[in-house]
């Protein structure tokens, strides 16, 4: 038999078909619900981070504000305040009256994947407090929610829309040899491999098209609501998003095509995809999970917490030392208010050598966070399921490598936060410059950093899609045996 | 009869390559997911240990110092995982490990090991506990669907009842084979693990707790049998029954959850971090109540000694303000935290709840509930927490209390008064409690043991061949 060949009779032909199949439109009925509902979920969620973000960024300004207010009305009216809560001294400022909460802004896609982002928060404080402190500050969000994973429109691509495809895609081609339809089939021409192909496009359109136009009306809607659009990016990511879609549909429309050619009849048909779906997409990764564990075990924060401790006690008993050493090397800031006992300067001394204790522990952690990531980075090539769902967050802007790219930005405004206040603390002087204080302006990760991620997770969908239609393809020559035509 | 018609399931289903295989592979999924869980608990445990251990002598080797600087020196209180974690990790890896128990402040507990398991943890945990209450119920489901169904469409079923044997026998008969392969499959494991715990010195709790968690699983695999069972028998084909019930099971294990916590979060939103903090801190601004007590205590305090001043009185004054600023503080984080903790736990009553319509939700919510890896266990260990952090904060301001600064010598204690705090040792929450807690979810459990029951001995009554 010929490699089959689209053929515009059998489309329209199997599209009349469509409209009339009551399944057809039960399918449609419930992905177009589950859609909506993650659509609006969505939405919700993100305009409830947006809004906290604005607050954030406003208490934070209103707080400055009246720092600088209270200190230039101190200078001028030589008033006395306890040197706790002082905004003339700069350890106060940068410790806790200038706190700034540094934002990853949500993106105009982010409403379609919620990725980490309930995870890892969306704002990190920065002061001069110790640089630990960053990572240990999070969003509230209930850890049973955390656990069983949101109902976005990730979960619905890579979980629901799958079962529904099979589910339509489950007894063709046995149902019809099995209600004798087949050689009606044959004689209408065009040959059975175009019509097979002709029906399992089509119901894969079916499933495609209203998740595509959903996911466009959630970046439309989430754009206008952030006024987001105009950050460059939304084209790219939304095709990047497109797809990932696309291309996870046509590996299941692959796979049932596959199906299709094995001689199965309707009952083993629809049983093998209800297995080929519980293995890539529960299975597979659930065993990668095992693998990883077993192989790269997740790093211990009690070991760290400990270790932290110990480092804090050692810095702390050598506190006082530190300082004079410290001036020793930098007398330029040693003025007159400074002694060795200055409580704020000791304790930023100690902050330091904390952190210097603690930076080989942090380096060995994040090496081990590091060697786990790239193995998992590998097992994701297990299962297109895996590929997708991180395909889907990092188009959408909400998977880890976003993250990492705005924690490196909060770590190096956390150093230019502690370079700008820390001669300041350690002089003793009175701090009057509130008006240059350090800004931070989040950075876009640049798509030059984005791209080869995406293209290397579509690829390797997209291999699994090829494997799956070379093995449908092979087995079209016998095709007509196997359907009991000859 | 019945013990024929056993006999005869029994050998149809171990002639069955596919039930084989399905057990094979179950079984090597099992092995591998309980040794994972194994060496996990067991390394969390080992770190436990030394991180408490460490923490309680930095406590005890402070130098001489003032209270209050020890108060604010601190302890860190690490979260040991739930007895029986190896089983159900539950919610463990979505729960902060450690809390900072310091001076003026209930802190957050920190660090979710989630967090530093990347993106690929997110997607499936395989537990031994997730093998139970999600892939064993779809190997049941396999093995039920055709069981009753696949008789009426090969004729067998007609044969059977021509030859007078009574509908109900034929049902019982295949129910008794499932069940004793579900025995067979479960019990020995069950019994090693008691076992292992008898060995290694588990106590009445855990042992009961286990013993609890196997009549769980009997009412819940029990339950999805019997579900089974009755969906063989009412349709007329194979095919039909075993795509309803995958429909089950996917809607009940994989959307289900999902759908239930959005819908208990809406119900019972959790403030944002932004919110929280803010209520904590306008709470403690709000000092009038804290301000008039301190107000009330020194003149009780100057009556009763017949002085004029404070700084005459026998007793150390700063004493008082301090401890009436952590009774302020402890009013706050009392409504402040109890806000968050019952709002995250009227959600976990959702999840149960939802058990009433997908019993796999009441499974999960009792097995983490059990295993000591859920959210009412996390409240707990957190009160547990902030207990020891006020009884501290007591200790010290009571140590300064009886100490006057007169001389204008500050008070240095000594380090035998370190040594009066015991250190924190948590001790999981009572069974007695956990039960009471998840009341709704063993009702749930057990009327889907039940309705299922009661319904299937209906329809075999009237059996269609």
């Amino acid at each position: 038999m010929k490699a089959p060949r689209f053929s515009r009779a059998v489309f329209l032909g199997e599209w009349r078909l469509l409209w009339r199949d009551p399944a057809a439109w039960v399918v449609l009925g419930v992905l177009t619900a589950a859609l909506l509902g993650a659509l609006w979920q969505g939405l919700a969620r993100e305009q409830a981070v947006a809004s906290s973000l604005a607050e954030l960024a406003q208490a934070d300004a209103d707080r400055m504000e009246a720092a600088a207010d209270l200190a230039q009305w101190l200078a001028d009216t030589e008033g006395g305040i306890s040197r706790f809560r002082d905004p003339r001294s700069a350890d106060v400022v940068g410790r806790r009256l200038g706190v700034q909460h540094l934002a990853l802004p949500p993106t105009a896609l982010s409403a379609l994947a919620v990725g980490q982002s309930d995870l890892y928060p969306a704002w990190h404080p920065v002061s001069l407090e110790s640089r630990d402190r960053l990572q240990a500050e999070g969003e509230l969000t209930h850890p049973r929610q955390l656990a069983v994973g949101r109902f976005d429109l990730s979960f619905v691509v890579v979980f629901v829309a799958p079962l529904l495809l099979l589910g339509l895609l489950a007894s063709v081609p046995a149902r019809e040899r099995e209600t004798g339809m087949l050689p009606w089939v044959v004689v209408q021409g065009g040959g059975l491999g175009s019509w097979l192909l002709g029906r399992v496009l089509l119901r894969w359109l079916l499933v495609l098209l209203p998740t595509l136009l959903c996911g466009v009306l959630a970046v439309l809607l989430q754009a206008m609501a952030l006024a987001a659009a105009g950050d460059g990016q939304t084209v790219v990511r939304g095709l990047l998003w497109a797809a990932q879609v696309t291309g996870y549909l046509a590996f299941w429309a692959a796979l049932a095509l596959w199906v299709g050619t094995l001689p199965l009849d309707g009952a083993r048909s629809a049983l093998a995809l209800a297995f080929a779906w519980l293995l890539f997409v529960v299975l597979i990764p659930a065993v990668t999970q095992v693998v990883l564990d077993l192989a790269h075990p997740q790093p211990s924060r009690m070991a760290y917490v400990d270790a932290m401790r110990d480092a804090t006690d050692l810095a702390r008993a050598e506190g006082s030392e530190a300082l004079v050493r410290y001036l020793e090397d930098h007398p330029e800031l040693a003025g007159d208010a400074v002694d060795a006992d200055d409580f704020f300067a000791q304790r930023l001394l100690v902050q330091e050598r904390v952190e210097a204790e603690l930076a080989p522990l942090s380096a060995a952690f994040e090496a081990q966070r590091a060697a786990r990531a790239r193995q998992a980075a590998w097992l994701r090539l297990t299962s297109p399921a895996l590929l997708t769902m991180d395909g889907l967050a990092d188009a959408a802007g909400t998977g880890e490598p976003r993250h990492r790219h705005f924690m490196a930005q909060v770590h190096g405004f956390h150093s230019e936060w502690r370079a700008f206040f820390a001669p300041r603390v350690l002089s003793g002087e009175r701090f009057l410059d509130h008006d240059r204080v350090p800004g931070f302006g989040y950075e876009q990760e640049p798509l030059r950093l984005l791209m080869p991620r995406s293209s290397w997770l579509l690829t390797a969908t997209a291999g699994f899609t090829v494997l799956f239609g070379w093995l449908a393809l092979r087995r079209w020559r016998s095709l007509p045996k196997v359907l009991g035509h000859v | 009869m019945i013990r024929r018609l056993l006999v005869k399931e029994l050998t149809e289903l171990r002639r069955d390559g596919r039930v084989l295989g399905s057990l094979a592979i179950l079984l090597l999924l099992a092995l591998g997911a309980g040794f994972s869980a194994w060496q996990q608990a067991r390394v969390q445990h080992a770190a436990w240990h030394a991180a408490s251990d460490g923490e309680h002598e930095r406590w005890l080797g402070q130098e001489a110092k003032h209270p209050h600087s020890a108060a604010h020196y601190g302890v860190y209180a690490f979260r040991p995982p739930g007895p029986l974690a190896a089983f159900d990790p539950g919610l463990e890896p979505y729960l902060p490990v450690t809390v900072w128990m310091e001076a003026h402040r209930q802190n957050e507990a920190l660090y979710r090991p989630a967090a530093d398991t990347g993106a690929a943890g997110r997607f499936a945990a395989l537990t031994p506990a997730a093998i139970f209450g999600a892939l064993l119920p779809l190997l049941v489901l396999l093995l039920a669907a055709p069981l009753i169904s696949g008789e009426r469409e090969r004729g067998t079923l007609r044969q059977l009842l021509a030859q007078g044997v009574p509908p109900q026998r034929i049902v019982v008969g295949k129910g008794l084979a499932l069940a004793v392969l579900l025995v067979a499959l479960l019990l020995p494991p069950w019994l090693l693990v008691c076992a292992v715990l008898l060995i290694g010195g588990a106590d009445g709790d855990v042992l009961l707790r286990w013993t609890l968690l196997a009549v769980m699983g009997v009412l819940f695999l029990g339950g999805v049998a019997l579900l089974c069972l009755l969906v063989s028998a009412c349709c007329r084909q194979t095919r039909t029954a075993l795509l309803l019930l995958l429909g089950i099971w996917a809607t009940g294990t994989l959307l289900a959850p999902r759908v239930v916590m959005e819908w208990a979060e809406i119900r019972h939103p959790t403030p944002s971090a932004l919110e929280f903090r803010q209520a904590i801190d306008a709470g403690l601004a709000d000092g009038r109540l804290r301000d008039e007590r301190i107000e009330a205590r020194a003149e009780s305090l100057l009556r009763q000694h017949g002085v004029d001043d404070l700084a005459d009185l026998p007793v150390n004054f700063d004493a008082v303000r301090l401890q009436e600023g952590e009774e302020h503080g402890n009013r706050v984080f009392d409504a402040v935290f109890g806000r968050l903790h019952d709002g995250y736990l009227a959600q976990e009553r959702w999840l149960q709840g939802a058990g009433w319509v997908a019993p796999f939700l009441a499974f999960t919510a009792l097995s983490s509930g059990l295993a000591g890896s859920d959210l009412l266990h996390y409240r707990h260990f957190v009160d547990s927490a902030e207990a020891h952090r006020r009884m501290i904060q007591r200790a010290m301001n009571d140590a300064i209390y009886s100490q006057p600064e007169t001389d204008g010598e500050r008070f240095m204690a000594a380090p035998e008064l370190w040594a009066t705090i015991p250190p924190f040792e948590y001790q999981p929450l009572a069974i007695g409690d956990v039960m009471r807690f998840y009341g709704v979810g063993w009702a749930a459990l057990l009327a889907w043991f039940v309705i299922p029951l009661l319904a299937l001995l209906r329809v075999s009554r009237r059996l269609a061949p």
